[in-house]
């Protein structure tokens, strides 16, 4: 029979919380997690908005289109194949309607679109979680040495593993179900892999590089940038669920 | 006279596009709350506008709770019986309602119920 044990903290070590206390609150400053993080590498826990929102306005006027163009280049360039479901989606945007895709349909963001909401970013040693603020996605950065899930099917946040490059987190994502880039409709297929390189870059911003590789979708590989911005000291996130959503039918009836 | 008929049934609010919407028109309207649903991925208002002595429905789009909490939405905010005045970009096919830009209450106050743009990302006039 095997005994479990329990580690209860003891009151001599109360003058140790208070001095974390002290040590949370200065470190505050740069993290709002200052608990959580991994001793060896830069703490990027914390709850973060999407500077790439700004491309929710489509188009965005021509001013912040200006400003913000290294965000947002021109998008990747399709294969002929998905070039042609492109444009069938564009169409059907222009004649007022919009053919459902994974968020309408409340199933998940999905990995290109997971940095175009709030997140909730949780550093421990050896995982980093991803909680977004919208839907229930979730995405889960194995730094623990072991590598890829072996066996797991496709799902739409794929499959993370990363390694610190100094102070960057290089992340390679694999085994993605084909969704869509944003809301644009812009297709991506079950072939897309990405590699992204994670930066804080002060204590109120995290710069998010990514690369996209599909060869069934794209013609090359995609860059594209979505940083994060610190969200105000405190915030919380709440539940969200679909209700509105919960007797969609794909067919639009 | 046509009447606006609208169901409390679901189809009314299954998922939709913004290009159902005329980003270009804005158009207020002065009525009595009938209904707030409360809900993910948009909140929903109905309310009766009395048009030539006929109290004629319209049904508004709210953008998620965690948007219109920003704008300093309540869960309370607005009940049934309120008197309110909803400026919202139209239906581009006519229907009676719109998705909302903002809201004035009976006292004054206003509040922006965008589409999704948290305050803080907002650049200077950007709408």
């Amino acid at each position: 029979m095997s005994r479990l044990l329990i580690a209860r903290p003891s009151r001599k070590y109360a003058w140790m919380a208070s001095l974390l206390f002290v040590v949370a609150t200065v470190e505050g400053a740069t993290s709002q997690f200052p608990l959580y993080g991994d001793p060896a590498h830069p703490n990027i826990s914390g709850m973060w908005d999407p500077e790439y929102a700004i491309f929710l306005l489509h188009p965005p006027p021509a001013a912040v289109a200006a400003k913000y163009a290294s965000m947002a280049p021109a998008g990747p360039k399709l294969t002929p194949a998905y070039k042609e479901r492109y444009e069938e989606w564009r169409k059907e945007y222009a004649a007022g309607k919009q053919a459902p895709d994974t968020v309408t349909r409340c199933l998940a963001f999905g990995f290109a679109r997971f940095g175009t909401m709030p997140v909730e970013i949780i550093q421990t040693p050896g995982q980093i979680t991803m909680n977004l603020g919208v839907l229930h996605d979730i995405r889960r950065i194995y730094v623990d040495g072991i590598g890829h899930t072996v066996g797991a099917d496709p799902s739409f946040n794929g499959d993370s593993v990363g390694h610190w490059d100094g102070d960057t987190l290089v992340v390679e994502t694999n085994n993605i179900r084909a969704a869509t880039l944003d809301r644009d409709g812009v297709p991506y297929s079950d072939e897309l892999t990405a590699v992204e390189r994670i930066r804080r870059v002060s204590p109120t911003k995290l710069e998010v590089q990514t690369t996209l590789t599909d060869p069934k979708a794209f013609e090359e590989p995609y860059k594209m940038t979505r940083n994060f911005v610190a969200m105000p000291s405190g915030s919380r996130f709440e539940e969200y669920i679909c209700e509105n959503n919960k007797d969609f039918s794909p067919s639009g009836k | 006279m046509l009447f606006a008929v609208l169901s409390a049934a679901a189809p009314a609010y299954a998922h939709h596009s913004f290009a159902m919407f005329d980003a270009a028109k804005m158009v207020s309207y002065s009525g009595t709350v009938k209904t707030v649903e409360w809900a993910n991925p948009h909140v929903w208002i109905s309310i009766t506008v009395l048009e030539k002595g006929v109290d004629v429905p319209y049904s508004f789009e709210c953008g998620a709770i965690a948007v219109l909490k920003r704008g300093g939405w309540t869960r309370g905010l607005i009940n049934p019986g309120d008197k309110v005045t909803i400026a919202s970009h139209p239906y581009k096919d006519g229907r009676a309602g719109g998705s909302v830009d903002h809201i004035v209450l009976s006292d004054g106050r206003q509040f922006m119920a965008g589409d999704g743009l948290p305050d803080a990302l907002r650049p200077p006039g950007v709408e």
